[in-house]
């Protein structure tokens, strides 16, 4: 029997979560036994699955564990991908922070509250947001003020803020700040301007003064009371805020792309059947399409896998993927706002809490269109670096490779000395060639270009 | 009566002031805390006021529109 506590629960006494035999399971402690009687049997657990918000589970009796103080184990449905909010874009997490709010206030109407507004708590699961912890609801004492209401301003309404505000690429400040960004840090990058919208000026800019004056001080217990209406009050104002903060994408590096590129009509419909022939014949689970600009072949890819994580590090590349899924429902593309060339570390304590992109992988086929330039020219990654990096991240490739005759390689080569001699098909055939067997070769019609269909050695 | 004032005269005060970057490691959540019973009160208050003012507005509008009749 092999039994592995998730290195990533271990703040919550009430429960973690554990792995048996490849299955994910979370243990509910006797502590929270009162709290979760009520989420189930009060009505909030059925209201909260049959609108889609809550990810379902059901309880087991199935796992003999000999974890102490154990009252239920529960088995809860499988996510194909654990993302994080710094990969996401502005309106993946405002998605994120709008669900969190709907189901405080669903919450508050059956007597329940949030006690954590942490954005780990939102998983993307069948193309929405959904609720993973079962843990975080606790019965609602009127007197009490919203316990998550710091949690919630460091993990959401910080980085919408920032990247509504400043730079749509702020929420990348959450690799430093696991608990979310520092208010006073987002009340110094904020403009000053914001100090007059109120919402931003009381739950950014006053609170983070509050949490500088107040970081010592005790506080007597009859400071703390509040009632339920301003705990409504709060709630309805965060979602205002919330609301409000916008980020329209201008086109972005690649907007064109498909417009400027080396293709005619003719030989970009060949790449396309190619490439969606390949991902047919081997109906992947999970594939991962790394540099997919707006997600053009990931949609190919979608008919024939279970998800597609589309990977991008053009933040208006993947704001416009994600709405672009929203608005055709599209339910097994997830986009992400990923550096391959310098993908998610692995974060927190003992680097055990959040896991690394590699850590997630490997895909069972990755798509690399369009990409093996800007990894060996701008990037300077010799071929045999490149090689080896999908060696670890994908069984299949697809992947195409783009000569320095072609005129997308000519411009990044146009202010810089070519250096890259090495840099040719031969030797990308070589280097590939010790880690994958070459299955399928095709040159790709009135273009320089050919695609290789590539699977990883035993 | 203090503690309008207090209410009134926070966020002014607060207006213009900086923040230093603070590692709040003793209570994180203390100025949090005190600050969101300060703001209950006040956006309860808004919401009083502004239940008030449609009660207000919707009397009014049903005088006149009695009078028109």
């Amino acid at each position: 029997m092999t039994l592995a506590r998730e290195r990533s629960s271990f703040r919550d006494p009430c429960g973690f979560l554990f792995t048996h035999e490849g299955i994910l399971y979370r243990q509910i402690n006797n502590r929270y036994r009162e709290n979760y009687d009520h989420l189930i049997h009060g009505g909030l657990y059925d209201e909260l699955v049959k609108e889609n918000l809550l990810l379902p589970h059901r309880e087991t009796d199935k796992v003999q564990i000999d974890f102490p103080d154990a009252y239920k184990i529960i088995q809860p449905e499988k996510i194909n991908f654990i993302s994080y909010p710094y990969e996401w874009s502005f309106s993946q997490l405002k998605d994120a922070a709008e669900l969190t709010l709907q189901i405080q206030r669903i919450a508050m109407d059956y007597g329940m509250s949030l006690k954590d507004g942490s954005a780990y708590n939102i998983q993307f699961h069948k193309g929405k947001p959904v609720f993973i912890d079962t843990l975080s609801f606790e019965i609602l004492d009127e007197r009490k003020p919203w316990i998550a209401y710091r949690q919630f301003c460091q993990h959401f309404l910080a980085p919408l803020a920032l990247m509504s505000y400043v730079d749509p690429q702020l929420n990348t400040l959450l690799v430093n700040h696991i608990d979310g960004i520092p208010l006073d840090l987002c009340h110094k990058l904020l403009p000053f301007s914001t100090r007059f919208r109120f919402s931003l000026f009381t739950h950014i800019h006053l609170h983070a003064r509050f949490q500088k004056q107040y970081e010592t001080r005790k506080l007597a217990h009859a400071r703390r009371e509040s009632s339920q209406q301003s705990m409504r009050a709060i709630v309805d104002n965060l979602q205002a805020a919330v609301r409000k903060l916008t980020w329209i994408p201008s086109s972005t590096a690649f907007s064109d792309y498909y417009s400027q590129t080396n293709y005619s009509s003719h030989s970009f419909e060949q790449k396309k059947e190619i490439i969606e022939s390949w991902i047919k014949r081997y109906s992947p689970r999970i594939v991962w399409d790394m540099g997919a600009n707006d997600g053009l072949f990931s949609r190919i890819a979608a008919s024939h896998a279970s998800l597609v994580l589309s990977i991008d590090n053009d933040p208006a590349a993947i704001e416009n993927n994600y709405r672009m899924c929203k608005a055709e429902h599209v339910t097994n593309i997830l986009p992400l706002f990923i550096n391959v060339t310098n993908p998610s570390p692995a974060i927190g304590w003992d680097n055990q809490e959040r896991k690394s992109l590699g850590e997630r992988g490997p895909a069972d086929l990755a798509l690399a269109l369009a990409l093996i330039h800007h990894l060996a020219i701008s990037n300077n990654l010799p071929l045999s670096h490149v090689a080896a990096f999908f060696s670890r991240t994908t069984h299949r490739l697809v992947i195409e490779f783009v000569p320095k005759e072609d005129s997308q390689v000519q411009r990044l080569l146009q202010n810089r000395e070519d250096i890259f001699t090495d840099y040719n098909q031969k030797i990308f055939e070589q280097e590939f060639s010790n880690w994958f067997t070459i299955l399928e070769k095709v040159p790709i019609a009135q273009t320089t270009r050919t695609l290789y269909c590539m699977e990883r050695l035993p | 009566m203090r503690k309008t004032v207090l209410i009134i005269t926070l966020p002014i005060v607060y207006f213009f002031c900086n923040a230093n970057h603070a590692y709040a490691y003793i209570d994180p959540g203390t100025g949090s805390i005190i600050l969101q019973v300060l703001l209950g009160l006040i956006l309860g208050i808004v919401y009083t006021l502004k239940t008030y003012w449609l009660n207000v507005k919707d009397f009014v509008s049903r005088v006149f529109k009695k009078k028109s009749i």
